[in-house]
């Protein structure tokens, strides 16, 4: 059989699927509202790197994992270098929330770190050896569920 | 080096059929058809990486990670690599233009070489068609530096080395491999239906995972949070293929940007080229020896079948033709592939569908139009595999000619060259048929009509592309061009194939339709309307094929 024929037979199963799933799909009626009830934030991303976060009972926020295993209680610093970007990864419970959406609210002034709407988190910083900000991860869902996440950033050997 | 140069050109002739660069017109349109290609998958790669960062479908996030890449690149070298061994395995040691190469006055060294180097332009070939543009769609969204753009053209001649050093490594132990299964001919059959079972029974386990209820919208968390685990678990667990993905598009760095400057990026690149260096160097002197040996090696007494010696017994006329079929069937084997692979496929391909479909809820019409759907999907690919049959008698080249000085009908061999794939063609209709009422519970009576309507029209469409290459031989192309030749027959059942597979699916909806009654509850009179349809066709076939015969071989016409 020529690929042209498994290719054609292919897409059209898709596009058959797709059509038939609009078109002949029963309708489902949502009674229920499935409101956020916790966020975790699971990772930290600079770069390629992946961070991973646990919850600092003392801090009330998240942080990142210090990698060093005899000093597990301190604050591990991401090396701040100009427009030092992170990526907040997160995770919104129960899976089935009806609204997932959330916001991000940054504690301190932009001359010092800002975040997007993503999560996305860059330090403007540039004239102290250090910069730090707590983000505030917001549900949108009028559950009043937020967490908060603790990142501090220094120059390296400075 | 010209001596080399000119092997190479020669196999590479061969291998990618040049003959377009002298034909102008033909170049043109070559170099039309391979711009639409690389702008067909550029375009493609680009609209799923701008949908999954507009979907935010990895990390949560609108940017798609390196580890993305790494997963792509890492399942385009293991394809890549695992063909190029089982490629260079024929190519190195067992092409039968090994025998005439060492002829040349050329040492054999070159020989070795060159083949390799045919193997490398191919490679690179495959990769300026479909990895290239990927990449460059990548780049096209992800914050990539501007020098992307010169050094993605340039990382390639390099990765394009990989799979070919690495294939050469693998020829070795694949040699090995082959020569012993070919030895053991019991052992090799063992090993592919092994081998076939577990693909089968995989398959089939992991269609079975699909949820009674698809809901895309309430299980987005979970599907992005699997997503993203598995990009993660290629750049963890592949991160030499990571490290080559650095290499192409920079180290993704603080500020978010793909960035060259870096040194990771250039040591990736030096330790490559030491790895392949080391590695081709290593691998060429015992490669080489074995190439040697092997193209040096008598091919006039390597044969040590034993005869068995068989009492002349007097078969059926038909049988004696089948068994004829059969014997040639399982000597070569490759002929019997492509049918296989297709009869096995189509039955998995009816539970995917049927699995996807189950986890909808359809309104009544909704699974009418299913059920006619799936029979469009077992008929049309078990029809198109039909176009070969359309190649069949014409690929037996000069010797076809032969049937005409048997003193017997010719509808006998003529007829036997067909019974291999009817057989096959009515198990797999018959396992795709039974899959088929898994899901929708027909009544016995409806559904026997059913197989027996598609039986009959798998059966006539089989006879009918019989007869497009009896009505329009094209043997000597065959005895002249060899496999390669591309038959306007097999194009032409093609076609028959899909008219008749969308016409059986529309006159089944029609009738089914018509009926507006459950058919998984009362007898269908629609399925006894098809069934006599299928009668008919089947009827004009057999009366055709037997006409044809008649005109064809003896001149007479009733």
């Amino acid at each position: 059989m020529k690929k042209s024929v498994i290719l054609i037979i292919t897409t059209m199963s898709l596009v058959a699927i797709i059509i038939i799933g609009l078109l002949f799909q029963r309708a489902e009626i949502y009674n229920e509202t499935q409101l956020v009830q916790e966020i975790i934030v699971t990772n930290i991303r600079v770069g390629d790197d992946m961070f991973p976060t646990i919850w600092d009972s003392g801090l009330n926020k998240y942080r990142i994992q210090n990698s060093d295993p005899e000093k597990p209680e301190a604050i591990m610093n991401l090396p701040l270098y100009p427009n030092l970007t992170v990526d907040i990864l997160y995770n919104v419970l129960p899976i089935d929330a009806t609204n997932q959406s959330v916001s991000f609210i940054i504690d301190v002034s932009p001359s010092i770190a800002e975040v997007n709407d993503t999560g996305r988190v860059t330090f403007t910083e540039t004239e102290r050896t250090s910069a730090s900000a707590t983000i505030t991860i917001n549900a949108e869902d009028n559950s009043n569920v937020r967490t908060a996440v603790y990142l501090r950033a220094k120059i390296p050997n400075a | 080096m010209n001596d080399i140069k000119t092997l190479i050109m020669m196999q590479l002739k061969d291998k990618l059929d040049l003959g377009f660069i002298k034909d102008k017109a033909q170049l043109i349109r070559k170099i039309v058809f391979f711009a639409l290609r690389f702008i067909i998958v550029a375009g493609l790669a680009f609209v799923l990486f701008f949908l999954s960062s507009y979907l935010k479908i990895f990390h949560n996030s609108p940017y798609i990670p390196t580890s993305v890449m790494t997963m792509v690149l890492t399942f385009i070298l293991g394809v890549s690599t695992f063909t190029c061994t089982i490629e260079l395995i024929k190519s190195l040691y067992m092409a039968e233009d090994n025998q005439m190469l060492i002829t040349y006055p050329i040492s054999a060294n070159r020989i070795f070489l060159s083949k390799i180097v045919v193997y490398y332009i191919y490679e690179i070939y495959k990769n300026v068609t479909f990895t290239l543009p990927i990449f460059l769609a990548y780049g096209l969204l992800a914050p990539v530096n501007w020098f992307f753009y010169i050094w993605v053209f340039l990382s390639f001649f390099f990765l394009s080395m990989i799979p070919v050093v690495l294939a050469v490594v693998l020829s070795i132990p694949g040699l090995f491999i082959t020569r012993f299964l070919t030895r053991f001919r019991l052992a090799k059959i063992i090993l592919y239906v092994a081998i076939l079972g577990l693909f089968i029974y995989a398959l089939v386990r992991l269609f079975l995972l699909i949820p009674d209820e698809i809901n895309i919208l309430s299980y987005w968390g979970p599907i992005k949070i699997l997503l993203t685990n598995i990009t993660n678990f290629f750049q963890h667990y592949f991160a030499v293929v990571y490290a080559l993905v650095i290499m192409v598009v920079g180290k993704y760095d603080a500020t978010m940007h793909y960035s060259y400057l870096n040194g990771d990026v250039w040591l990736i690149f030096l330790t490559l080229l030491v790895a392949i260096a080391v590695l081709f160097a290593s691998v060429y002197f015992l490669s080489r020896y074995i190439f040697i040996k092997m193209t040096s090696k008598s091919f006039e007494y390597e044969k040590r079948t034993k005869i068995k010696v068989l009492m002349n017994r007097r078969l059926p006329r038909l049988l004696t033709f089948v068994l004829k079929e059969l014997r040639l069937l399982f000597r070569t084997g490759d002929f019997a592939y492509n049918f296989i692979a297709t009869y096995v496929s189509i039955p998995l391909f009816v539970l995917l569908i049927n699995q996807i479909f189950a986890s909808m809820d359809l309104y009544l019409n909704g699974r009418f139009i299913i059920q006619v759907f799936t029979i469009l999907i077992i008929m049309l690919p078990l029809l198109s595999s039909n176009s070969l049959i359309a190649t069949m008698y014409s690929k037996e080249g000069r010797t076809a000619y032969l049937k005409r000085t048997k003193p017997i009908n010719a509808i006998f061999p003529l007829l036997a060259k067909l019974i291999p794939n009817i057989f096959l063609s009515l198990i797999s209709l018959a396992v795709s048929l039974y899959v088929f009422n898994l899901y929708f519970d027909y009544l016995t009576i409806n559904i026997t009509f059913l197989s027996l309507a598609l039986t009959f029209i798998q059966i006539g469409h089989l006879l009918f592309c019989a007869l497009i290459d009896l009505m329009n031989p094209q043997n000597e192309q065959y005895a002249t061009a060899g496999e390669r030749y591309s038959n306007p027959n097999e194009i032409r059942a093609t076609i028959f194939a899909f008219a008749v597979a969308f016409l059986t699916a529309f006159i089944i909806l029609g009738f089914v339709l018509e009926e507006q009654s459950s058919p998984e509850k009362l007898f269908n009179l629609a399925f006894l309307k098809i069934a006599i349809l299928g009668i008919i066709f089947l009827g004009v076939a057999i009366y055709m094929f037997i006409e044809k015969i008649k005109a064809y071989y003896y001149d007479r016409i009733s």
